[in-house]
């Protein structure tokens, strides 16, 4: 290599004219490089992935020999006096728009319009969309139709082709969610594309897109509890006072009401995926250990039986098998374990001024209790590593003799490819209350509250709110419970002889819907959530007392 | 006619890259620590009260030393297995490079992916490694490894170890491999033995690649958190929270831009003063 030829070609100096049309022809090029790779990217941008081709083999088993009560339901109708409801008109809390032209109460009255179900064989066009259809049921019954969309809705979406959705998890797992996109598209011929990702990514990226104030998402797909508080104060989703008149209201449990609304507004307009909190517990190991297959039915008598199932347990079956499998990894799902007995106690989380209280009498019960149980190994401390799927998991392999969780997993223990280790072999529990005299409860705080962003197009937001009616509808919302095994706000379904048939655990599952109790928090619960979880974790290490534990998690929380 | 330097012209892409990619991010980054930016009250200068609060955070601490600790021991473990497979790999003639490959493939596996695979491999029920020690009675119950503060960092640094190994085994051997054998036949000849050799002419002469290696894996892990999102969420009782988590919570679960900046910040200043350090050693004249 010539360095002296090198060295005068970087200092060597060029004219003013000759260096202004370099620049312009690279400026020049820049730009063009700029369009075309625009323009490519414009049209290659990638879209929804196209639905999994992974054939999920599911068979459906039916669970243990459970009684399936149908509670009969004696309705004595009664012609109230004729009351005009009063709707709220959708411009008074939008400003007019195209939302204008629709008619909610026509060409049937609005919660009729939601009422009407239509149970039949999912049709083929599905399944070509969504192949996991083909196996998650073998019998491929579904709710396909019944929905009636209001007069008016077609000149509110004109010229909406597509709405985006970020779904939590994936999409083989919400068959309910999958059908509702596919009814959208046969009623409006509008096609929602998703995608798949995990809670707290989803909400990273729920959370980026809204900052920008991207119209990147249509349809915002939230943990209820935990973020309607932060997007409502941020001005980040539409408000919907006018979605939930009186009658519609009626069709629901009055925990929509709980989950739904923040400072005195409607934020969400229907749900996916509500799990409240279950007691599942080992048949075998409760008659061994007890002599008895007796189920408690306070939270005072299954500590004492979970003592005893611990100890037969450890005598019986050695190292590796435990009392209670608890999601000790998950600040979230701790803190639902804690609610439940929590809100049979009567405590309140949030104060009337909106603060979080870890301190409270009842609080500190709850806590007390499990931090022994963590003493006495009844919850072992490898708990405290694992996740909110590895829990139910070690439960499913026949490694404990209970677990708390959500009422979806009453269909993954019946599997014997998900729960090789129990078949027939355990039990679900109805709610249970602290003691005698106190009453039932158990925790509703997963329920996927579906909003609309306000950073869209306005025939777009008509198009959501079209989508929304269908979801919390009694179609889509079948689906929901009777087909992918989650529960549902729209309680009367539970009565439907279609849907108690169908369930595994129905009796326990419709009891813990009635009882499920759910808080709607403030913005820093996330943060307060995490403090907490932490001290807990402390206190089970035995490194500190519980008071001593939530006494500095408090401290830390008033700091926010 | 004035004339403009060729050389200044040929570096203007690189400029114009620097400025918008990482000159106006950063200066993005400080002005915005500057401020009350939490999307709830109205945008304003406050001076350094994002910096005091994070100060007067415990958390913040504890994390810090938390990160100290798990990229110390990230570099620490990475740079002895390094050198050592490293040396073993230069003395080998026969399917050196087959070996060479296999020890490289780590480095393809991403943090993550690498995080999950340990994470069930030290699994105390179902875990590979639990149930060969309980087997070959090394242990006679499964070790808990993730329940326990101490333990759960192990396993950390031991899943982002095994991707950075490669990355130094390589920068080792390349400088390994440059040192001319008279060396050690001369040591030889002068009745060195193995370890003398070793510590005496192998180290010094690759003293500057491992610290270069040193300098780019202390500085990955002080800021990454992948193997530990993976692996513990930060738990139990935030014995793996790094200071890359304590940021993560602030910017999006809490979604406070000036105090997550202002993390960002010190995170800099910290790196900055540890590279600044370890460019020196690599510079110094000998």
């Amino acid at each position: 290599m010539n360095l002296k030829k090198e060295d005068s070609i970087l200092k060597r100096k060029v004219s003013r004219r000759y260096a202004l049309s370099t620049a312009a022809k690279i400026g020049i090029s820049a730009v063009v490089a700029g369009v075309v790779g625009g323009i490519i990217g414009y049209t290659i941008k990638p879209t929804a992935p196209p639905a999994t081709t992974t054939v999920t083999k599911t068979a459906t088993v039916t669970g243990p020999a459970t009684t399936t009560t149908v509670t009969k339901v004696v309705t004595k109708t009664v012609t109230a006096p004729a009351t005009t409801i009063k709707r709220v008109a959708i411009s008074d809390i939008w400003g007019p728009g195209p939302w204008d032209s629709i008619n909610w109460d026509k060409p049937l009255a609005w919660p009729e319009r939601l009422r009407r179900v239509k149970i039949g064989k999912i049709p083929d066009h599905w399944i070509d969309k969504f192949p996991f259809l083909e196996t998650y049921r073998p019998d491929k019954i579904a709710a396909i139709g019944g929905y009636v969309p209001p007069e008016g809705w077609k000149e509110a979406v004109k010229g909406v082709d597509k709405l985006r959705f970020l779904n939590y998890g994936g999409m083989p797992h919400d068959p309910a969610t999958a059908m509702g996109f596919a009814a959208f598209e046969d009623l409006t011929g509008i096609t929602i594309e998703y995608e798949e990702m995990e809670e707290l990514t989803l909400w990273e990226k729920t959370v980026s897109i809204l900052t920008a104030k991207s119209p990147e998402i249509d349809i915002l797909d939230l943990t209820a509890v935990y973020y309607t508080a932060i997007v409502a104060k941020r001005h980040w989703a539409m408000p919907l006072d006018f979605f939930w008149p009186e009658d519609v209201l009626a069709l629901y449990s009055p925990a929509v009401k709980d989950i739904g609304m923040y400072n005195g507004h409607w934020w969400s307009g229907a749900y996916i995926s509500t799990k409240p909190f279950m007691p599942f517990i080992r048949k075998s190991w409760l008659k061994e250990a007890t002599g008895s297959t007796r189920l408690p039915k306070t939270w005072k008598e299954l500590v004492s039986v979970l003592r005893k199932i611990s100890k037969w347990a450890k005598e019986n079956l050695g190292e590796g098998y435990y009392g209670w499998a608890v999601p000790g990894k998950d600040y979230r799902y701790m803190w639902r374990i804690c609610t439940v007995p929590f809100f049979s106690l009567g405590g309140e989380l949030v104060t009337p001024d909106g603060k979080i209280n870890v301190t409270s009498k009842e609080w500190r019960m709850v806590n007390k209790m499990l931090v022994d149980l963590f003493k006495e190994g009844v919850i072992p401390k490898e708990a405290l590593g694992w996740s909110w799927t590895e829990a139910p998991e070690v439960f499913g392999r026949g490694k404990a003799g209970f677990v708390l969780a959500g009422t979806v997993q009453a269909v993954r223990f019946s599997n014997p490819k998900l729960s090789p280790g129990i078949q027939n072999d355990w039990l679900p529990m109805e709610p249970l209350s602290w003691d005698v005299g106190y009453p039932k409860a158990t925790c509703e705080e997963s329920s996927q509250a579906l909003m609309i962003s306000p950073f869209i197009s306005d025939e777009k937001k008509a198009a959501v709110l079209l989508f929304l009616d269908l979801y919390r509808s009694n179609q889509a919302q079948w689906n929901e419970v009777a087909y992918e095994g989650n529960e549902t706000l729209n309680v009367p379904l539970y009565e439907r002889p279609d849907v108690t048939e169908r369930l595994v655990a129905g009796r326990e599952r419709r009891l813990a819907v009635q009882y499920s109790r759910a808080v709607m928090y403030p913005p820093i619960i996330d943060m307060a959530m995490k403090i907490w979880h932490e001290w807990f974790q402390r206190a089970a290490l035995g490194e500190v007392s519980v008071d001593e534990a939530l006494e500095n998690a408090q401290e830390e929380i008033n700091k926010l | 006619m004035k004339k403009i330097p060729f050389g200044f012209l040929l570096s203007l892409p690189g400029i114009i890259f620097l400025a918008l990619l990482v000159i106006y991010p950063f200066s993005m980054l400080i002005s915005i620590s500057f401020l009350r930016y939490d999307f709830i009250n109205p945008i304003r200068l406050i001076g350094f009260n994002n910096y005091l609060r994070i100060f007067t955070d415990r958390l913040f601490w504890l994390s810090l030393k938390n990160t100290i600790i798990y990229s110390g021991g990230v570099t620490a473990l990475t740079t002895m297995v390094a050198i050592l497979l490293a040396v073993s790999i230069a003395r080998i003639k026969k399917f050196s490079t087959a070996l060479r490959t296999l020890l490289i493939l780590p480095w393809a596996v991403p943090l993550v992916v690498s995080g999950l695979v340990w994470r069930w491999m030290l699994d105390p029920g179902v875990g590979v490694y639990n149930y060969m020690f309980v087997l070959l009675g090394l242990t006679d119950k499964p070790i808990n490894l993730f329940g326990d503060p101490t333990l759960a960092m192990l396993a950390c640094i031991l899943a982002d170890s095994w991707t950075k190994i490669p990355f130094m085994f390589v920068l080792v051997l390349a400088a390994i491999k440059s040192i001319p054998p008279e060396l050690y036949e001369a040591a030889r000849i002068d009745g060195a033995t193995m370890i003398d050799t070793f510590r005496y002419i192998t180290i010094p002469l690759c003293k500057k690649s491992i610290l270069s290696g040193v300098l780019i894996t202390g500085m990955f892990s002080f800021r990454t958190i992948d193997a530990i999102w993976s692996m513990t969420r930060g738990g139990p009782a935030k014995a793996t929270y790094v200071l890359g988590y304590y940021l993560i919570d602030y910017l999006v679960n809490y979604t406070n831009l000036g105090v997550g900046c202002a993390v960002g910040v010190t995170m800099f200043i910290l790196i900055f003063l540890f590279a600044g350090i370890l460019i020196y050693l690599i510079l110094k004249k000998e």
